[in-house]
């Protein structure tokens, strides 16, 4: 170990990027090859849950286990992929001008269902502002996490907040009354597969792979994403967005002048 | 629904050479959102229907037998100028080798897609698409 067949140090930083490069291939690959079968799953549960009202009770509930188990492969899958693209910077944005206010009520009003299902009152406020360049996927994306998150991790009776601001740039706040993170966990929670020790303590589920993807994709738009908690009294996720790119700041072509999609 | 109210809702062809796959598209499309929905399962089916009758929109996979979905798409592109073309894919949005495709096509989904984005994304396609030709 340590050395390659030529006798010369392994690593360096070629090796280790065709390493990271190989990494994000092979994620590529595997998963094109899982998400047909995972796609079966969540579609054609899809179509089931069409069939409802023919289903008992309990058969109906079993769909739902299938549903969500299907999800989370799938999105499980998409984090993977993405952290490997990011790592191996092969990740490639669509950025177009979207309207980040009007985004973030869609976000919100997608997941009150969820929301109410767990007993959590949830309420946004989105304000108006011009529109940042972003991908519009990856922004919901990352919209999407933080709000589940935040509904995931407050109980029953609980609160979850969203709001929209733009001043000099976008500002999407996501605040809940959950159980929060201690202050030295804090920085810690962007950390891939860390997972707070109250998340941990409530024997709450997910793999830790949402808040750095969330990182992440906020770092390629230009853009950064804060945490503050408070243990026992909640926690507040900021995102801030930037209204110019940095691709355009450098004189690039403006993203939203070219091609043909959107 | 009707046949010509489903030709009034659009004409989609769904080109996809899975058809557990392609049977999903046809459900939601045809049966959910009232289009009227044609299936060709390669690209060769596909060229010769997309030059033969009228279309509102093509979906198509990016991986089928034979050729690339670029070259698929730029062949769409070159028999029928003005039919809009959206691509459908297992390969993720943010892939660095899927952007040339998905800068070129109307639209760009990812497998598994929703019922509701799939019906919303056709359907906006469909309307810019008569926009574009004045009708």
């Amino acid at each position: 170990m340590g050395e390659r067949d030529d006798g010369r140090p392994a690593g360096g930083d070629r090796g280790q990027q065709e390493l990271t490069g190989f990494k994000a291939g092979f994620l590529e690959t595997v998963s094109h090859a899982l998400r047909g079968p995972i796609g079966v799953i969540i579609s054609y549960t899809e179509l089931l849950a069409d069939e409802r009202d023919q289903f008992s009770p309990e058969a109906a509930g079993f769909l739902d286990v299938v549903r969500r188990a299907g999800e989370q492969l799938d999105r499980l899958l998409s984090d993977l992929v993405l952290l490997g693209q990011i790592e191996a910077g092969s990740v490639r944005l669509d950025l177009a001008p979207v309207p980040v206010g009007e985004l973030t009520a869609a976000a919100a009003r997608a997941a009150r269902p969820a929301a109410e299902r767990s007993g959590i009152t949830l309420t946004w406020d989105a304000g108006t502002g011009p529109p940042a360049p972003g991908d519009r996927g990856q922004l919901r994306r990352m919209l999407d996490y933080l709000i589940g998150n935040a509904i995931q991790f407050t109980g029953n009776g609980g609160s979850v907040q969203v709001t929209a601001r733009c001043d000099s740039e976008w500002q999407v706040e996501v605040a809940d009354s959950g159980i929060g993170i201690p202050a030295a966990e804090l920085a810690e929670v962007f950390g891939r597969f860390y997972r707070a020790s109250t998340a941990r303590a409530a024997g709450l589920p997910g793999a830790g792979l949402g808040l750095p993807v969330v990182k992440a994709l906020a770092g390629l738009h230009g853009g950064r994403v804060e945490a503050a908690s408070t243990p026992g009294d909640g926690s507040r996720f900021t995102l801030c967005l930037p209204l110019v790119s940095a691709g355009q700041a450098d004189g690039a072509p403006d993203p939203a002048a070219g091609g043909r999609a959107r | 629904v009707s046949v010509s109210e489903a030709a009034a809702a659009g004409r989609v062809l769904v080109v996809e050479d899975d058809p557990v796959a392609a049977r999903f598209v046809m459900i939601i499309l045809g049966k959910r959102a009232g289009f009227e929905v044609s299936h060709a399962t390669g690209p060769e089916t596909a060229l010769a229907l997309a030059e033969s009758e009228s279309w509102d929109l093509v979906l198509t996979d990016a991986e089928l037998p034979g050729m690339s979905g670029l070259a698929l798409l730029e062949a769409f592109r070159e028999r029928a100028p003005q039919l809009p073309v959206a691509v459908l894919t297992g390969h993720s949005a943010t892939d660095e080798a899927m952007q040339p495709l998905r800068s070129r096509a109307d639209d760009f989904l990812t497998k598994p897609v929703r019922p509701d984005d799939l019906i919303s994304a056709v359907t906006a396609l469909v309307a810019r698409g008569r926009a574009a030709r004045g009708g």
